[in-house]
């Protein structure tokens, strides 16, 4: 290093993440840590601009003409262009207009097709009832290819400020009933089996009434009902928002690559809790978070959460991704509470131990090693990191031996999921994507309030490439991603995408892949001591000699819910091997599945009852 | 009747007062609207007239100032621009903007003053350094690649080039190649700290750990005060299976630097591996201590919503 360049030195920015583990080297003549490590959201060092070869940020741009079409965006023709999601005001200058709403992909009707609902925001005078509220929506599908808006006749609009939602059958009784995490009370809508839902929550005693985010339902004291996780973010005063320099809100609390901007936190503004809502069985709930052990001791900031047994052992256990902060592990102790093994496993921190900005849970066994592994969701200048789970509660991160280091980066990711978009056997990942600040638009940084979704297609089970996004589809898309769920929208054995975008109307991204590939999917009822919907089993197919895994989860991605169903890609075989299923309550059942390319519905006990 | 209108009449000259200042403020604020406007149109001679229209009527007015320096730099009128920033940072030496566009400015007059340096000197390999050096202050990475490989075309044995060519590619996850700069430099040179992390920093990512712990043991050795390198060196090791030595080169980084919580993350990880539970959850408490201290209290801060209906 040149003379010149020392004095240099000091002013410049760490040059990218593999520098993040010499962040101290980097900064040998200040004793204080890395200033990205504190100032309001990100938690990752500058890195320098990535362009197309038209000078576009890569986060709009890096179109491929002529590239394969993958997904294509059809929401308009589907009839969802109606729903505008609405969230504060264009220049968000408040912390809670800037993470957005998840939905849900959800059955309500039993018509054997997975229908819509997406959660809308509000706005500061919505909250003072000076103007109406935004209004979730509900969609109904047709069955050919469009869908009707039924919120008013099913109740559900919700008209609060929407963030999380999760879907399950808590009372048992066949129909799935609706969650809804909001800023202020949330909602519990039970389905009445008629088309309409009715808000039980405060007499189930789970509207809390603080900041929740991404919920999670699943059994996890496999008493054969689904219990509910719910996350708590910030502590926020929607008439004393906080203002840097105030109230004991720091300078670096409102900055963004050291430019300060009008939006503060999360850092430096107070945590809220997250609970656990134990189902009691008769349509109530207890709150046993702290007994649980899964109150959030630190305050942290939650976003995101999913039940998964991590160990196999039948119990589920719980990760919760938390904004800027070490994420939460626990491990299910069988007794109804939990061990905090966040850092022991790894999960917490990435392999040099550095807190991300948390924003999605993706799992998936990616390796078919028969264990679930996690892909997280990250701020921008951050790489998105997948763990890889190498049993007993030990997690690698092997983001950049599988190739999803750089190319995440300039990103900002929320939604996001394990998918089988070609059908070949391997699950791929799909990331929604979106900035939180709008003006980063007027800064040369290489990211922007708008950005284009990204698919990594699966190569081998141990390495990803970046699917090209062919210019006009549906990764083409530049939006403002937040919420994404996963599922067959159009039973064809393809898995489609939708996103609820903020500020804007909802993208579903059709799957066109055709190449012949083969597939299966699977609805699981489960019997007397199994919560009905099966939330927490786990199904192993085994087909031309290899064997995958999917299971029925509740949450996770940002906010989201997706398809129940578990849904495999086969590749070429026609034939299935084996499928042996591990069901919530623990029983073990082995299929024989004589077709493919269908959805079958197995029944606990009963085996296939119907295609 | 007099005593009484008295303050009747102050009342009415002081709400006249107001509303001629918010007016004035009012017609002030659409006025650099205007500019910005006519600025984002590029519409520069507009623009100008604009903010110095604001800045005849209030010359503290720092936007109108920062807009007209934008517009300035914009325009190519480096000197201008720099003084008008300088002149808004003497009012207000916190103003952001004023520091992010001065940075911009210096950064612009940096690159003139080293492209004076290439015409007096084309074909130096010091000099394509040098531009390398600039360009990546500028974040300008293809720029600063091109000119590390001039100076490395001029001359094969500039360590500095080799050196700098690594760093970026290391930069940009392109460890291979970095990997082959680094080998590079260090056959051309003696073996410098900057080259030893290097590698090691490389084989890490790539989960090649023997190699990696054999660099970083030589960076380690270049500079034992190194916490990153003390850091780096342990992580290398815990990764690759080796806890019982990653402990001691977790701990000398503490020793060096005490707030450095990746470093208690590794530790508790190892002593865990290794059974020593209680030492484990030592590291861990101290680690919560450390988080738990950046996030303020409940009671502290903004407070719960009001429930909304």
């Amino acid at each position: 290093m040149s003379p010149l360049f020392r004095r240099l030195w000091p002013t410049l920015l760490i040059l990218g993440t593999p520098f993040l583990l010499d962040s101290f080297a980097r900064y040998q003549d200040h004793p204080a840590p890395p200033p990205a490590q504190s100032t309001g959201v990100s938690t990752g060092a500058p890195h320098a601009a990535v362009k197309d070869s038209l000078s576009r940020p890569i986060t709009a741009g890096g179109f491929v003409d002529g590239a394969p079409v993958i997904f294509t965006d059809i929401a308009r023709e589907a009839g969802l262009a109606k729903f505008k999601h609405c969230s504060g005001g264009p220049e968000k200058s408040t912390i809670l207009e800037t993470p957005g709403s998840g939905l849900a992909l959800l059955d309500y009707d039993n018509d054997g097709w997975l229908d819509i609902y997406l959660l809308n925001g509000s706005t500061f005078p919505a909250l003072k009832g000076k103007e109406p509220a935004p209004r979730a929506m509900l969609f109904h599908n047709n069955h050919d290819g469009t869908f009707t808006d039924v919120t008013e006749k099913a109740g559900v609009a919700n008209e609060r400020w929407g963030f999380g939602v999760a879907v399950a059958d808590y009372d048992n009784d066949g129909w799935p009933d609706i969650y809804v995490a909001n800023y202020g009370k949330n909602r519990l809508y039970h389905n009445n089996h008629d088309g309409t839902f009715t808000d039980v929550a405060e007499k189930a005693g789970v509207a809390l009434g603080g900041w929740s985010t991404g919920p999670t339902w699943g059994d996890y004291d496999r008493d054969g009902f689904v219990d509910l996780f719910v996350p708590g973010y910030v502590k926020f005063d929607a008439d004393h928002p906080p203002v840097a320099g105030q109230a004991g809100v720091s300078m670096n609390a409102c900055q963004f690559r050291g430019v300060s901007f009008l939006m503060c936190g999360p850092r430096g503004l107070p945590g809220e809790g997250d609970h656990l809502f134990h189902n009691n069985g008769d349509g109530t709930f207890t709150d046993v978070s702290k007994k649980a052990g899964v109150a959030d001791p630190q305050n942290y900031y939650g976003l995101a959460s999913i039940f998964v047994d991590v160990d196999d052992d039948g119990w589920l256990d719980l990760a919760v991704a938390n904004d800027s902060v070490p994420r939460y592990l626990y491990r299910n102790r069988h007794d109804g509470t939990f061990e905090d093994v966040s850092y022991l496993s790894g999960f917490a921190l990435t392999n040099e131990g550095l807190a991300q900005a948390s924003m999605g849970i993706a799992v998936g066994d990616y390796n078919r090693d028969g264990r679930l592994d996690f892909f997280i969701t990250t701020f921008s200048d951050d790489y998105k990191t997948l763990y890889r789970n190498d049993g007993d509660f030990n997690f690698s991160d092997v983001t950049y031996p599988a190739g999803l280091g750089s190319s995440t980066i300039p990103f900002l990711g929320w939604g996001a999921g394990f998918l089988d978009f070609d059908n070949d056997g391997l699950l791929d990942i799909f990331v929604a994507n979106g900035h939180v600040y709008p003006s980063v638009d007027q800064r040369d940084w290489g990211t922007t309030w708008a950005e284009r979704p990204q698919l990594f297609r699966n190569v081998d089970g141990a390495k990803f490439q970046e699917v090209p996004p062919a210019t006009g589809s549906g990764l083409a898309l530049v939006v403002t991603a937040r919420g994404a769920a996963f599922g067959d929208l159009f039973n064809d054995g393809h898995v489609d995408v939708v996103l609820n975008n903020m500020d804007s109307a909802p993208a579903l991204l059709r799957n066109l892949v055709k190449n012949g590939n083969h597939w299966i999917a699977f609805k699981l009822i489960g019997a007397a001591n199994s919560p009905r919907d099966a939330i927490g089993a786990a199904v192993f197919l085994t087909a031309g000699r290899v064997r995958q895994r999917a299971d029925v989860l509740s949450g996770g991605s940002y906010g989201s819910s997706s398809d129940p169903r578990v849904h495999f890609g086969l590749g070429s075989a026609f034939k299935i091997e084996r499928v042996e299923i591990r069901w919530p309550d623990g029983k073990k059942e082995v299929l024989a599945v004589s077709a493919v390319d269908r959805i079958v519905t197995v029944v606990e006990g009963q085996g296939i009852v119907a295609k | 009747m007099k005593r009484n209108r008295l303050p009747l009449c102050r009342f009415g000259f002081t709400f006249v007062l107001a509303l001629m200042l918010s007016v004035h403020a009012s017609a002030q604020s659409a006025l650099l609207a205007k500019a910005k406007e006519a600025f984002y149109r590029s519409e520069y001679g507009q623009a100008a007239e604009l903010a110095e229209q604001q800045l005849r009527a209030n010359p503290k007015a720092a936007p109108a100032r920062v807009l007209l320096a934008r517009v300035e730099i914009a325009q190519g009128k480096l000197s201008q621009a720099f003084t008008q920033l300088k002149t808004v940072l003497a009012q207000d030496p916190k103003n952001v903007d004023a520091l992010y566009y001065l940075s911009i400015i210096a950064r612009e007059l940096s690159q003139q003053e080293y492209q004076r340096l290439f015409a007096m000197a084309p074909d130096s390999d010091r000099v394509h350094q040098l531009l390398g050096e600039a360009a990546l202050v500028a974040e300008n990475k293809s720029e600063s690649e091109t000119e590390f490989l001039n100076a490395l075309k001029a001359n094969p044995r500039s360590v500095d080039a080799a050196t700098e060519l690594a760093e970026l590619k290391r930069s940009q996850s392109k460890f291979d190649e970095a990997i082959g700069y680094y080998t590079q430099a260090a056959q051309i040179g003696p073996l410098s700290y900057e080259i030893a992390y290097g590698l090691g920093a490389c084989y890490t990512y790539k989960q090649d750990y023997p190699q990696a712990v054999e660099w970083l043991r030589k960076a380690v050795a270049l500079d034992p005060e190194s916490p990153a390198g003390r850091f780096a060196l342990g992580n290398a090791l815990f990764q690759g299976g080796a806890y019982a030595l990653a402990i001691p080169e977790l701990n000398a980084s503490l020793k060096l630097e005490q707030q450095f919580k990746q470093a208690y993350f590794l530790l508790g990880r190892a002593y865990s591996k290794l059974g020593r539970a209680e030492e484990s959850k030592a590291a861990f408490q101290k680690l919560d201590e450390m988080n738990r201290a950046e996030i303020p209290s409940q009671n502290k801060g903004s407070t719960a919503p009001k429930p909304h209906p």
